[in-house]
């Protein structure tokens, strides 16, 4: 079962292969060189009475570089390219790079979107794809380790345009992480730094 | 996983066999003829801590001796008896979270490895309930330090000892003792905000002994009564 996918108006659009309800539908490729957009992140638990509400933006280059930024409620930056990913924290105005405490969980959530954004949403080495609907792609680790840390990612697409409105990344049924796009740009040029500098 | 770091983390968390050079300082008790001022006082320490019940969001920067350090969010819900807490990458992922009853046991929901050491776990909350909560026993010993400074001082069990000193300018000082009076807790509140008709301390920062030791600096997301 193959999805590809691209990143546009802020959304991510499946341009290849989407099957919807079992139905595999043929849409013409966009050729993605390079994504950015501004997400809003919710973060759901059980012992919340409020959910934490996070702002940031995201710029992917083909063919696996990306900067995951915060810009709320903590400035972080996250980078990935040439396949390693570096964490960095602001702390009195200035970007400190540190290791550990989640940066190796998120290199696993990264490595799968830079995968969606350069082709195809596909079973991997690390997740299972299934269509749910008109509307929704379920992605579920093959691994049970995985699967105590992220218990499924949900993609939602817009309709059946293809273009991607949401990413949620479950831990369990009532804990989980929803990522919502906006303001996307498509195939702008970025500079190199964008990934190898906080 | 980079367990190192995680493991650091964890033995930081969970060390606190070493004394720190201070001890149980003199107490200069509130004598007869001053109930009121005693009364005042022990008033004071009350309101330091938060009233009612609350979700309190922070940042919490973990700095290691060894100049390691991590930052993540940190929540707290006090929600009439009990208190829940979680610690989460700033990404989302929650690392762990557990909430307790006062004075019952520890339920983990959510611990991810190292962190699902029962000892991580009795300790993270014991730090919490030292920071947010007021201590529990009997009622506390109201004094003066000798530069002047009023406080409280809780007797807890096996001989803990707990001072609190509230600020004149909103700021909280909590200084924990063992039965030994070798202190192993530090605590200082600070840059008290306004929110929802109560005073929340926008900075806390707690040093903890042992070896190396550890210090968590928290600054204020969020404060909102529930």
């Amino acid at each position: 079962m193959i999805f590809r996918v691209v990143l546009v108006s802020l959304l991510l659009i499946c341009p290849g292969f989407l099957s919807y309800g079992g139905e595999k539908t043929e849409q013409p490729a966009v050729r993605v060189d390079s994504v950015q957009a501004d997400f809003v992140q919710e973060k759901q638990l059980p012992i919340l009475a409020y959910p934490i509400i996070s702002k940031g933006k995201f710029v992917f280059r083909a063919p696996a570089s990306l900067r995951w930024e915060y810009f709320s409620p903590i400035r972080t930056v996250l980078l990935m390219d040439d396949g390693h990913t570096r964490k960095f924290v602001e702390h009195d105005g200035k970007f400190r790079e540190e290791h550990g405490m989640g940066v190796d969980s998120m290199q696993i959530v990264l490595q799968e979107i830079t995968g969606w954004l350069d082709g195809e949403i596909t079973d991997t080495p690390t997740f299972r794809a299934r269509v749910a609907g008109e509307d929704r792609i379920i992605l579920t680790p093959k691994e049970p380790a995985l699967e105590k840390i992220i218990s499924r990612i949900e993609l939602k697409l817009l309709g059946s345009s293809g273009l991607m409105e949401s990413v949620t990344l479950y831990e369990g049924e009532d804990s989980f992480t929803r990522m919502v796009f906006s303001a996307a740009v498509l195939n702008e040029k970025v500079a190199a730094a964008r990934f190898t500098k906080p | 996983m980079t367990a190192g770091v995680w493991g650091a983390v964890l033995f930081l968390l969970m060390s606190c066999a070493t004394p720190l050079s201070t001890y149980l300082p003199e107490l200069d008790p509130i004598g007869f003829g001053e109930e009121n001022q005693s009364r005042l006082i022990r008033q004071n320490c009350e309101q330091s801590f938060v009233q009612g019940d609350w979700q309190l969001v922070h940042s919490i920067v973990f700095e290691m001796a060894d100049g390691h350090g991590a930052t993540v969010i940190g929540v707290t819900v006090i929600d009439g008896e009990r208190l829940k807490t979680g610690l989460m990458g700033v990404e989302g992922f929650v690392l762990f979270e557990a909430e307790q009853d006062k004075g019952k046991s520890l339920q983990v929901n959510r611990a991810l490895p190292p962190f699902d050491n029962p000892e991580f776990a009795r300790g993270l909350m014991r730090d919490v309930q030292i920071i947010f909560l007021q201590p529990s026993g009997e009622s506390p010993v109201t004094g003066r330090f000798a530069e002047g400074e009023e406080i409280c001082r809780y007797t807890g069990k096996e001989g803990r000892i707990t001072d609190v000193i509230p600020g004149t300018d909103g700021s909280r000082r909590v200084n924990v003792y063992d039965a030994d009076g070798k202190r192993f807790r530090a605590v200082r509140m600070t840059g008290s905000t306004s929110t929802e008709n109560a005073m929340v301390a926008e900075t806390i920062r707690l040093v903890a002994s042992g070896v190396p030791g550890y210090t968590l600096t928290m600054t204020l997301i969020g404060a909102d009564k529930i």
